[in-house]
């Protein structure tokens, strides 16, 4: 059976109403923009590096050294000052290895190889023997419990355009959002176009001051566009029917993604009211992976302008969950593995993945400290999120006091069991999580030595109520991390 | 501190030696579906040992979802579109190395809207544009209620876009959009609706085939006429068939083998026929997207694509030339990247290397020479790997799990030279029993930056000379690309690894054990005409089980 959360009927019954400024669904009778209660919602951070490596230690660059309350922001957590006093930096979190059980990958574990390997157990919970996700990742779990009546029950976002490893590829690299659908799990491909995100969130929002006129060619914009897609899935649903079981189920998944943005496209825009307002249009994305020179480290090539796509990005998610478009979201800042160029962002000479072994090199100081300034510009933007969700007001607080998030790298350092090396960047001890928002301690330093990364997840999500203490393979809170 | 025990081997699985010529049974038949990465650890078809000759059976296939530039290259062909809107619009395919392999095509709501808004803008630019307009539209309205010249459309549009004969019951279904469209829109409105709406379709999206059940053969269905022009134009152009082609199906044209070859022979003498052996080649070889500043890029793809069309196309050569030829198509600029001879006048002109130059063929190329680098420097693991990968059809294992392959030998002890902190490769044997297969590859291309340019020492140690002297394990050694381009084309593996790479390009996947007939078949077709790439083709698409499907278990 497919996931077919909102049926045909029940749309119908919906459009009825097409032009009254009310949800369409009765399944959207708790949305915000109909109900005064205010809605929990769940935002996942991601970078694709690890917090250190090589050469120096993070003891230096990223772990504070203050415990508790007052702590202190090393090189690699410096944007987060404006926004400390919200923030807990929880450390020390250890994803265990197929090294610590005799070879065999353990509960929530993952084997000796690192990269690609551990970003599953990491996000699921769920231990992989070779990289590939064996159960849905937090974003679709909370969206399933938190926003099943919004317009994006989860909404998938990343900032890295392309892998960047062989040329720039738009939407390319290791995916790591999937939900479960029908007992089957689905791969959700991120959002990578700040333009279109734009389109797809906002371009049914009524900005103000529009004529009837407008209004109704709007609606008969929206009717076209509806009765296309509807026909589309009639139609294609017939032929499924005459085709072989695997032509059959590949043509269903493309067919519940079309009557899934027929919802989208019928469904009543939220009314531009409170903090919920229309953002500017961003205008088209920056370009993708431009020319570089040949004199040096090519310093454009495996770039596109990532720093301020990330902004965009930032602006559209903070307005998406001030209008209740989504409760859950994945900001995805770099792929994992990341080869992004970061000359244009930290003027190093190397890519972010190359930084973390030393950048081949070409870089002077102690690999922790290049590393760091990379990491520093993940917190930049993720600060200036938080920033973003804590200056709207809603309710008696603010945005930010709504949303239970966290943002983690994939790696830590320390041993790397595939080479037995200590202090390196191949490991995932000594990780860390940035944790902010609903129900959670604020601006605390919060050591949990060898932890499960997981559990960070899992305490987020039960402090915006999931109710299961466990996620996948893994058990129990961190202790001391909720408020 | 990282230490070069780091880079102690303890096992290599699946280095399994020397490039030879090996029985046909060694196909994997657990080959695998595209995107797992398993293919064949093996040469085979077309090889100098006796084989067993098996019999071809239809390949199997599965609904496959046009790649974007298969989209692009429809739209256009469809509305004539030359924004190529969707190459800008819509996710890459990435590419492994071909960018159409159905396995690894995964539905996403991001690619759907990007479509949705790519159908959207080129209909309503085409429908905009007056001369544009007849392209789609056979009529001129009467009015805009013109319903007769709206179901002209639907029949003839549609049967471009679906790729077959539009059915009554649909004239109506898709007229039924006019009475929304005529709301607050034109004839012109409600034209663009259906052709956005048609565009939209699962039919049009992917390529579907059902066919009719060949009696006796489980799983086996003969292809309609349409499906067959389908597949046909796919295959060799990477489009949908033109009208043309479409007729020909309808009028039996393609019930022959002889019919079904004029067919092929015009579609690939069209542009679009080579473009498409263009864009294998590009894909094959590495160099359809090209790491270097656009100059560069754009002169080393001009290059590249020059002695692909010379020889393939123009030409009708023997293939083995492409890894041969001992002239190159490059303009001044590209001339001084590569050292040679400049003339003081603009433009491409084909120049020779030279005696003293060890560049021949299609490897001295820096598209080629890109790939299998790291990004400072080359790799000459990395590009052993590569020429084992591409050229040889010759799967190497990943490193066992206690290498960490994304730093370069440190080597130990004050080893500056690049050679020296290799060694460990060689002289431990746990490493060596991979790394021969790969370093000695990469060491004779070593002369060769990652750009292609010619360098006789380390540009960090100018005390390290590069001799370039490589070696082929089994085969014998070489030096620089002209001379790995000289042993490829001589080694039993050469016309049997082409075929496959076309095949893996044509069926969308990886071989599995039951194309080996097919393979075979290929192999000696190519070796028979006199190693002519383009009777590969030919032979596949003349083929009784080409207008045959295996349907996906």
């Amino acid at each position: 059976m497919k996931r077919t959360p909102l049926t045909r009927r029940t749309l119908l019954r919906g459009l009825g109403q097409v032009a009254i400024a009310l949800p369409w669904l009765e399944a959207m009778s708790h949305s915000a923009w109909a109900a005064p209660v205010i809605p929990k919602r769940y935002l996942l951070g991601f970078g694709g590096c690890s917090l250190g490596g090589y050469s120096g230690t993070i003891a230096d660059t990223f772990v504070p050294s203050i415990v508790g309350a007052g702590y202190d922001l090393k090189l690699a957590l410096a944007n987060l000052a404006p926004i400390k006093d919200q923030v807990t930096v929880v450390t020390g979190l250890r994803l265990p290895s197929a090294a610590d059980n005799g070879g065999v990958v353990p509960p929530g574990g993952r084997p000796l190889h690192f990269h690609e390997k551990q970003v599953a157990p990491l996000l699921t919970g769920i231990k992989t023997t070779d990289g590939t996700f064996n159960g849905p990742t937090t974003e679709h779990i909370a969206g399933d419990f938190l926003g099943a009546g919004t317009l994006f029950p989860a909404l998938v976002t990343r900032v890295q355009v392309a892998e960047y490893l062989t040329g720039a590829v738009a939407g390319s690299g290791y995916r790591l959002s999937y939900r479960s659908s029908g007992g089957a799990l689905q791969q959700v491909a991120p959002r990578y176009s700040p333009h279109d995100l734009f389109v797809s969130l906002f371009a049914n929002l009524q900005s103000g001051g529009v004529t009837a006129d407008q209004v109704a060619e709007q609606k008969w914009r929206t009717e076209t566009r509806r009765s296309v897609l509807d026909s589309v899935v009639t139609r294609g649903s017939a032929l499924s029917s005459k085709l072989g079981r695997a032509d059959r189920a590949k043509l269903d998944d493309h067919l519940q993604q079309v009557r899934e943005l027929e919802l989208r496209v019928a469904a009543i825009p939220p009314p531009v009211a409170g903090a919920c307002r229309k953002p500017t249009d961003p205008g088209a994305d920056p370009a993708i992976g431009s020319g570089g020179s040949l004199d040096t480290y090519s310093q454009n090539l495996g770039y596109s302008g990532e720093d301020q796509r990330a902004e965009v990005i930032c602006d559209l998610i903070h307005m998406a969950l001030a209008c209740d478009l989504t409760r859950s979201v994945l900001f995805q800042m770099t792929v994992s593995h990341c080869w992004m160029n970061m000359y244009q962002i930290t003027g190093q000479l190397s890519d972010l993945h190359e930084i973390s072994h030393g950048g081949e090199g070409r870089l002077t100081e102690d690999t922790c400290v290049s590393l760091a300034r990379g990491i520093n510009w993940h917190m930049k933007h993720w600060a200036s999120l938080l920033t973003k969700l804590q200056q709207t007001p809603e309710g008696n607080g603010t945005l930010l006091d709504s949303v239970g998030s966290v943002f983690t790298f994939e790696g830590g350092q320390g041993f790397d069991p595939e080479s037995g090396a200590e202090r390196d960047a191949h490991s995932t001890e000594n990780m860390a999580m940035i944790v902010a928002g609903a129900g959670l301690k604020k601006g605390i330093h919060l050591p949990a030595q060898g932890k499960h990364p997981t559990s960070v997840l899992l305490t987020v999500l039960r402090a915006i109520g999931y109710t299961s203490n466990t996620l996948g393979e893994v058990s129990g809170e961190i202790p001391g991390l909720r408020a | 501190m990282r230490t070069a025990t780091l880079w102690l081997c303890v096992v290599c699985i699946g280095c399994t030696g020397e490039i030879a010529t090996p029985s046909a049974k060694t196909v994997s038949p657990t080959g695998g579906q595209a995107g797992s990465g398993s293919g064949s650890g093996s040469g085979s078809g077309g090889g100098e040992e006796a084989e067993t000759p098996v019999t071809p059976t239809a390949p199997v296939t599965s609904l496959r979802r046009l790649s974007r530039a298969e989209l692009d290259a429809t739209l256009s062909q469809l509305t004539g579109d030359a924004s190529h809107l969707a190459l800008s619009v819509l996710p890459g395919d990435d590419p492994n190395p071909f960018d159409n392999e159905y396995a690894r095509q995964v539905a996403s709501a991001v690619w759907l809207e990007a479509v949705e808004k790519v159908v959207v803008q080129v209909t309503t630019e085409a429908l905009a544009d007056t001369k544009r307009r007849a392209l789609l539209l056979p009529c001129t309205p009467a009015s805009d209620d013109d319903l007769q010249c709206l179901s002209t459309f639907i029949k003839t549009f549609g049967r471009k876009v679906l790729r077959r004969p539009v059915t009554a019951a649909e004239v109506t279904q898709l007229q039924s959009l006019h009475a929304l469209a005529r709301q607050r829109g034109t004839f012109i409105t409600s034209a663009g609706l259906v052709a956005q709406r048609l565009l939209l379709d699962g039919e049009f999206l992917f390529r579907v085939e059902q066919g009719t059940a060949v009696a006796g053969q489980a799983g086996v269905f003969a292809l309609a006429p349409n499906e067959l022009a389908t597949r046909l134009a796919f295959v060799l152009q990477g489009r949908a068939p033109d009208a043309w082609l479409l007729d020909a199906a309808a009028a039996g044209d393609l019930s022959t083998p002889e019919g079904v070859r004029a067919a092929a022979v015009r579609l690939m003498a069209e542009p679009a026929g080579r473009a498409q052996i263009e864009r294998f080649h590009a894909m094959w070889l590495g160099y359809q997207s090209l790491p270097f500043d656009a100059d560069l890029a754009a002169a080393a793809y001009t290059e590249t694509t020059a002695l692909v069309r010379k020889v393939v196309l123009d030409d009708r050569a023997d293939y083995a030339q492409l890894f041969t030829a001992e002239q190159t198509y490059v303009d001044d600029a590209l001339a001084a990247h590569y050292g040679m001879p400049t003339t003081g006048s603009p433009g491409f002109h084909w120049a020779s290397y030279g005696a003293g130059s060890s560049r021949r063929g299609i490897l001295s190329h820096a598209a080629l020479l890109a790939n299998g680098v790291k990004a400072s420097d080359t790799s000459p693991t990395r590009r052993g790997k590569w020429v084992r990968n591409r050229l040889f059809c010759q799967e190497i294992a990943d490193p066992p799990p206690n290498v960490n392959a994304d730093v370069p030998p440190a080597g130990t002890g004050g080893v500056v030279c690049k050679k020296d902190r290799y060694r460990e490769h060689s002289t431990l044997a746990a490493c060596a029993s991979c790394h021969t297969q790969m370093d000695p590859i990469g060491f004779g291309l070593e002369q060769y930056d990652r750009t292609g340019a010619f360098r006789a020492v380390e540009a960090e140690h100018p005390e390290c000379t590069i001799a370039g002297d490589g070696a082929l394990a089994g085969v014998g050694a070489f030096n620089g690309p002209g001379g790995l381009g000289a042993l490829l084309v001589q080694s039993s593996s050469f016309e049997s690894c082409v075929v496959k790479q076309v095949f893996r390009f044509t069926q969308g996947r990886r071989e599995l054990g039951s194309d080996l007939g097919l393979l075979q078949h290929l192999g000696h077709a190519f070796k028979d005409s006199g190693r002519h790439f383009d009777e590969v083709l030919l032979a596949l698409v003349t083929h009784p089980t080409f207008s045959q499907r295996t349907e996906t278990p």
